[in-house]
């Protein structure tokens, strides 16, 4: 059943990177990516790809998600990769009628299609690791010296919150609507696309109904218990940073570090 | 003996087959309801009744078994499903949450109009299936959503009655109501199976609706069928019910335990008249104290 | 009825000739949903509120926590007028509410975030808060589940965790609008007896609105509201005793009162007001073993 699945991507788990403070994943997530964009050669980026792996492996989580993950934007890969191949000008590694595919081109393209995947990779591995409220949490947390130049970042947080709420709900609405609109003889697989779309208005009108009934009585629920808006709230979790949190900062410094050397210090071949 | 009119064969019904959240909800049903009757259904939640149900018209389509109406196999042919659909009429839990149109006619149409009928046909349903419900002229221009909750469920069963199934079932109708709405919607419900002469088959967790109304009584337990029969049968077994953790009607549990006490009443009490009676009966007309 | 006894007892709530209706849209004037009704709560009362829908329960209910203000007349908690703006959280703080959908009530998407919710928006500090949840989700037998998922729980499971969320806050008093009308037998089991226990351990003053009679009867008081006016209010046992004024209203009797009723009308020695099973059992018993007497 739909409602049995844990929304969003989250793979439960209990390695050290599911225990990261969701603060400091999403701080070092950004870290990564820039490494990403700062290696600029293929040993450089050899470096971010090795921690890639070390990560997920400690991770503990099967590898195939990491093809589910890189699956979908695959067609962006090869775009990427084409795009650069044949567009990028530079010594003619060989030209044949009026194509002509430079060495630059090559690397370019490899170097491209290697950073999309490690992204791709690892903000998936946040996604994976922590749960959709413990990076609302994790975001809101982050966000708030925002609060300072008036971006509701309280409102956001919990209008995300309640999204992530009553997203299976929903889902069950919806599946008994349409239970129902078949029990009276609704059609919903022929016709062509005007009617297909015609036959969801039984759907989606009760759907909206139902999505402003549960508003305004969730809106009266909270009232009674006494919300307020952001305002002079607590929260019972307290988020804190642990030593695992600081050894994996160091391990990016570290990687970041590295990238950089290479950068400077390594072999000046497949370099861009 | 009286006609089948559906019938179940070895009927079973696995939820998420192949996944890690793989669990049957029927586990092998083999009923037959005869044709005319009135059947109430009681069980837990999660007992399988409400998957039990959606197999009856053809929403779900079972895993292995089959399901007959009036002696056809319903899946014979896939792409005629929804005639079954018109013949087994199904009012969902809270069926007010499916209304959607601009005016109750409109809504209370919906089905008749899926069925392909005339333009008269259908003029000629809505307004009998309203009356059934007891909705006045004036309602039918209305709008669905100004109504009170027991006005709008009263349109939706409509809704179902204008298709004028040979099977109505319904699922909890009286759910979330005041008594006045409940007794409201189970006279209703009585009086579609006086005049049309429809099998009812009423999904309920109160037991006294149960005894007041059905002629039989199906119990799901654990994805089964665990019991089937009349229902002075079935509730005359007070203790069986008890250990799958049902009961039965407060007057029943009643003359259950002055039967234990040793009292001599009779086995079978459902309703508070019938208990009256049983009262008067023993004590005989003559023993009346101030008469 | 001991009358001094109920004297001695504090008032908590105190509806004072209230009436409401919503502001006149479009020129159109609102009927009265409360017309001039008047009711007083006790510290550790038991209250069941009876009435068919639209007869103004719910409304009067939601006066209790200042949700709404009297258009006429006063409604004080504790002492403080709810029109008091500046002392609102403190009355809904006081007097916590619980609503029918288990579903429509739940904020958080972990159990024990929920609960905490309301601690949360009264600034508690976050170790008390934590030490108040674990307590709340105690109380209502749900310790184990406090870091499941909403969805993954039964419809009384989920209004035990309302009910959590409510207590979480330690309040003297909770009204429940039809806690049970959603629930299926166990459900419904599982909640009544929180609910009761809640008031005998500790010391909560409940409100139950309900349609099922037999809720009604474990209370110790009973109060129907009529097309917005308080027309009864009693012992459960003096109220269901009037099985035919109550019929007359299309409401309902629990089973063996309306039996024990009818038998009493045949002319019987039965007490005048059967509320339970066992207290019919034993009537019965009376009267059939020992045949007539006082003949």
């Amino acid at each position: 059943m739909l409602k049995d699945i844990t929304f969003g991507q989250y793979f439960p788990g209990d390695s050290v990177i599911h225990k990261l403070d969701p603060r400091m994943k999403l701080i070092l997530i950004v870290a990564y990516i820039v490494l990403l964009f700062v290696a600029d050669g293929l040993f450089s980026l050899l470096i971010g790809t090795l921690m890639l792996g070390v990560i997920y492996s400690m991770s503990k989580l099967p590898w195939k998600l990491v093809i589910k993950c890189i699956k979908p934007i695959m067609p962006i890969i090869i775009f990427t990769a084409v795009l650069n191949i044949f567009f990028v000008e530079g010594e003619p590694l060989f030209e044949w009628w009026i194509i002509s595919v430079s060495k630059k081109g090559v690397l370019t393209a490899v170097l491209m299609c290697i950073r999309i995947i490690c992204l791709i990779a690892g903000s998936s591995l946040l996604t994976y690791t922590t749960t959709p409220i413990a990076l609302t949490d994790g975001l809101e947390r982050l966000m708030k010296p925002l609060q300072k130049i008036k971006v509701p970042v309280h409102e956001l947080s919990m209008m995300m919150t309640i999204a992530l709420r009553f997203i299976p709900t929903l889902i069950d609405e919806t599946q008994k609507i349409m239970a129902a609109q078949k029990a009276r003889g609704a059609d919903m697989e022929s016709g062509n696309v005007i009617q297909k779309a015609k036959a969801l208005i039984p759907i989606l009108i009760p759907l909206f109904v139902s999505a402003f009934r549960r508003a305004d009585e969730l809106a009266l629920a909270m009232e009674c218990r006494c919300y307020h808006g952001g305002e002079g709230r607590t929260r019972m979790k307290q988020l804190k940073l642990t030593s695992l949190d600081w050894v994996a900062a160091a391990f990016i410094t570290v990687g970041f570090a590295a990238v950089i050397l290479m950068n400077k210090f390594g072999p000046e071949v497949f370099r861009l | 003996m009286a006609e089948i009119i559906v019938k179940t064969e070895g009927l079973r019904y696995i939820y998420s087959e192949g996944t890690p959240y793989e669990h049957a909800a029927l586990d092998g049903v083999d009923i037959e309801i005869e044709k005319g009757s009135f059947v109430g259904v009681i069980g837990h939640t999660g007992s399988g009744k409400s998957t039990l149900i959606q197999h009856l018209n053809g929403l779900l389509r079972p895993s292995y078994g089959k399901v007959f109406i009036g002696g056809e196999d319903i899946w014979a042919n896939p792409k005629d499903i929804r005639r079954f659909r018109f013949k087994v009429g199904l009012v969902f839990q809270y069926p007010e949450h499916q209304l959607f149109e601009e005016t109750v006619y409109k809504d209370i149409a919906f089905g008749p109009k899926n069925m392909g009928l005339s333009e008269n046909e259908i003029n000629e349903r809505v307004l009998e299936a309203a009356k059934l419900t007891g909705l006045t002229e004036d309602y039918l221009e209305k709008s669905p959503f100004e109504l009170s909750g027991g006005e709008k469920r009263r349109v939706a069963i409509a809704g179902v009655l204008a298709m004028k199934p040979e099977v109505l079932i319904l699922d909890e109708p009286t759910a979330g109501l005041d008594p006045k709405g409940r007794e409201f919607i189970l006279s209703e419900i009585k009086n579609y199976h006086e005049r049309t002469g429809a099998t009812i088959i009423l999904v309920s967790h109160s037991m006294e609706d149960v005894a007041r109304f059905a002629s039989h009584v199906l119990i799901m337990n654990h994805s089964k069928a665990a019991m089937f029969g009349e229902t002075r049968e079935i509730f005359k077994k007070v203790d069986e019910l008890c250990e799958i953790g049902l009961e039965v009607p407060q007057i029943s549990r009643v003359f259950a335990k002055l039967r234990e006490k040793g009292i001599e009443v009779p086995e079978s009490v459902l309703t508070v008249a019938e208990a009256k009676e049983a009262v008067l009966n023993i004590l005989g007309k003559g023993g009346k104290a101030d008469a | 009825m001991i009358k001094g006894f109920k004297m001695a007892k504090k008032k908590f709530i105190e509806a004072n000739s209230i009436s409401f209706s919503y502001p006149s849209y479009d020129g159109i004037i609102p009927p009265l949903i409360l017309d001039g009704t008047s009711i007083s709560i006790e510290e550790g009362e038991f209250m069941a509120v009876l009435g068919h829908n639209g007869s103004g329960k719910s409304t009067l209910a939601k006066h209790f926590n200042a949700i709404l203000i009297p258009t006429e007349g006063k409604v004080s908690v504790n002492g403080t007028e709810t029109s008091n703006e500046a002392k609102l959280f403190e009355i809904r703080q006081e007097v916590g509410m619980v609503f029918q959908n288990p579903d429509n009530q739940i904020v958080a998407t972990i159990i024990e975030e929920d609960v905490a919710f309301a601690l949360e928006n009264l600034g508690v500090p976050p170790e008390e808060i934590r030490k108040r949840v674990d307590d709340a989700l105690k109380k209502v037998d749900m310790y184990d589940y406090r870091l499941h998922a909403p969805n993954q729980l039964s419809g009384g499971q989920k209004q035990r965790i309302a009910i959590a969320g409510i207590i979480a806050m330690r309040p003297k008093c909770i009204v429940l609008d039809e806690p049970t009308a959603m629930l299926d037998p166990k459900g419904r089991r599982e909640v009544m007896s929180t609910i009761k226990q809640l008031n005998e351990e500790m010391g909560i003053t409940v409100v139950l609105i309900t349609h099922y009679m037999d809720e009604a009867a474990m209370c110790n008081r009973v109060v129907i509201v009529d097309e917005g006016k308080v027309i009864m209010d009693s012992t459960p046992r003096e109220v269901f005793g009037n099985v035919e004024e109550i019929k007359k209203r299309m409401l309902d009797v629990p089973q063996v009162t309306e039996l024990c009723h009818e038998l009493k009308k045949e002319g019987f020695d039965l007490p005048d007001c059967v509320l339970n099973e066992e207290e019919c059992v034993e009537a019965l018993e009376k009267l059939l073993k020992g045949g007539v007497w006082n003949g």
